[in-house]
């Protein structure tokens, strides 16, 4: 009596169980999160769209525009988080007669939330650079800059968490090898560190003992290209944990995300939006739970990419 | 009924026990910040509002009037040109040294097109944003073809009337100065930016060459050069002229 009751009863439960959303492709559960990730890179002190005769640019980017593109976007969003992937600096007179004024107070007036250090970030010099940081309500983070002999010491963290309902996100930032590209009376004391290095093993202590659900890279290594070493897709590629690269440097378009196979197979997208706000990026990333029966489950989700059909 | 909820309560907290959550679906678009789309923040206005009064006080005056668009483009360029040719005419005039040639590394230039009519100063900014000065180097002749080989491996970097050369193979053949075929002894005199000569990114003999540093930055000398052709009553002319022509393509 008691054994067929439990039999009846289990497979009651088993009911229950796989009508958790068992995801059925398109079929997403009740409990899921989607978090609405805005991003730019590479703004390059754009403050006012492009003027009179710059071809096809003319009349795109300025920030008051993207400003109220993002109001817009946080109205109907209830999860939004916006980044910068560096070089915001550099690029029009606003930077050269107020060295960052401008650009950090805008910032700030969005409510960035987590950007990095681009290596024209440091052109007024890594004294004005802390200067402004010092300024900015939105967090720097960088896991391979050793800033300790300069004045930008204690003003960046390797990376902020984000707790979004029961969802916990991680954000971290690398940056590009300095010698050479920028002048060195420029960055000073500020001593590179290897990237693939410190960024795998900052997303391994996300994921692992900050218990994070999605860890993204904000990178300003660059796409790919022959003259760099190391870039985003090598860091996709040679790393695990990471999730998603946000990226920069290399004034890329990616119309879509590209998607790679981290080292242990899983997948991670890169994305870029070009430069100057352009364009502003958003992917809308929606978690659940995760599903007990389903251990490939995380090698599915890139076949789920799809473009949002807003514009 | 105990024992089957205990049984369920267990294999909730095998669910929940992994402690994780996974990505089930992600979704992308980029706008296009365009200017008839989105309507400008009025907090923003407000707050570029004093810098840009002020940066426009003194960044609008117009300091030459061109008779074309120009563009960035390679092998030369109209903007390319342009800028090495004001480079070599600046570097002379404020050297004294019989320059050769010039040239600017092409990621230097920062916008891709300037419009015909009115050239402001802050466009030029925004051409030449960096705080980079007007140096020179001297090359042998040996070193003026390197040169030319890298600036031919990137498919032709701006350079002066001064210098023409073909790109055959990715590399540069027929390099002359003046009309004449460089010699390899002879000592030749580039004007460029000082980060050219400095970076590692590009030849390794440039770097470790003594520069004639004028501690004017390029941009400045480039502001100078158009106003110098604004004050004697005349327009900038930019021009293609076939300085360097690729055979690859």
């Amino acid at each position: 009596m008691k054994r067929r009751s439990f039999l009846r009863k289990a497979a009651e439960a088993g009911i229950i169980i796989s009508s958790f959303p068992i995801k059925s492709l398109g079929a997403i559960a009740d409990d899921a999160v989607k978090i609405t990730i805005l991003h730019t890179n590479d703004v390059h002190s754009r403050m006012d769209p492009f003027p009179a005769g710059s071809g096809k640019l003319e009349g795109f980017g300025g920030v008051a525009r993207r400003a109220t593109l993002i109001n817009r976007i946080r109205s109907s969003n209830k999860h939004v988080l916006l980044l910068d992937a560096g070089d915001l600096l550099q690029g029009t007179p606003y930077f050269n007669l107020f060295k960052g004024e401008v650009e950090f107070q805008a910032m700030n007036a969005m409510k960035y939330d987590v950007a990095t250090i681009g290596n024209h970030d440091f052109d007024a010099g890594v004294e004005q650079l802390a200067t402004n940081t010092k300024n900015a309500n939105f967090q720097f983070v960088n896991v391979n800059y050793d800033f300790r002999n300069t004045p930008m010491n204690g003003l960046v963290i390797p990376y902020v968490i984000k707790q979004v309902e029961h969802i916990k996100i991680g954000i971290f930032g690398v940056g590009i090898a300095l010698e050479g590209l920028v002048p060195k009376a420029w960055y000073g004391e500020t001593r590179y560190l290897d990237p693939i290095y410190h960024a795998s093993t900052t997303a391994l202590r996300l994921r692992k003992e900050e218990k994070c659900d999605y860890v993204i890279c904000i990178s300003h290594l660059g796409y790919k290209g022959r003259s760099l070493d190391i870039n985003d897709v090598i860091l996709a590629q040679s790393t695990a944990n990471i999730d998603l690269i946000i990226g920069g440097h290399t004034h890329t378009f990616l119309d879509m995300p590209d998607a790679r196979r981290n080292i242990q197979g899983q997948p991670v997208l890169i994305n870029q939006v070009g430069w100057a706000g352009i364009r502003l990026g958003r992917l809308d990333v929606t978690i659940s739970p995760r599903q007990n029966n389903r251990i490939e489950s995380r090698s599915l989700w890139v076949n789920e990419l799809e473009r949002l059909d807003i514009e | 009924m105990k024992t089957c909820k205990i049984y369920f309560i267990l294999l909730l907290f095998l669910l929940g026990c992994r402690n994780h959550h996974e990505v089930v679906k992600t979704a992308y678009v980029d706008y296009k910040v365009e200017e008839e789309k989105y309507q400008p923040d009025p907090t923003i206005q407000k707050l570029l509002e004093p810098f840009r009064e002020k940066m426009n006080a003194e960044m609008n005056e117009v300091i030459v009037q061109s008779t074309s668009d120009m563009r960035m483009g390679r092998p030369e360029s109209k903007l390319g040109n342009f800028a090495a040719d004001a480079t070599e005419a600046m570097a002379e005039f404020y050297t004294n040294e019989d320059v050769a040639f010039a040239m600017h590394n092409y990621s230097g230039l920062r916008i891709g097109s300037i419009g015909k009519g009115p050239i402001t100063i802050g466009r030029i900014y925004e051409l030449m944003p960096f705080d980079n000065y007007l140096v020179t180097v001297p090359l042998s002749g040996a070193e003026v073809q390197q040169m030319c080989n890298f600036m031919a491996s990137k498919g032709g970097w701006p350079s002066s009337s001064s210098l023409h050369y073909k790109i055959q193979n990715d590399l540069a053949m027929d390099v002359r100065i003046d009309g004449n075929l460089i010699e390899a002894d002879k000592t030749y005199i580039m004007a460029t930016n000082d980060y050219v000569v400095k970076s590692a990114n590009y030849q390794d003999y440039l770097a470790a060459k003594e520069m004639n540093n004028t501690n004017i930055y390029v941009r400045d000398a480039v502001v100078a050069y158009l106003r110098n052709i604004r004050d004697a009553g005349n327009k900038l002319e930019p021009a293609l002229d076939q300085r360097v022509i690729n055979l690859d393509k």
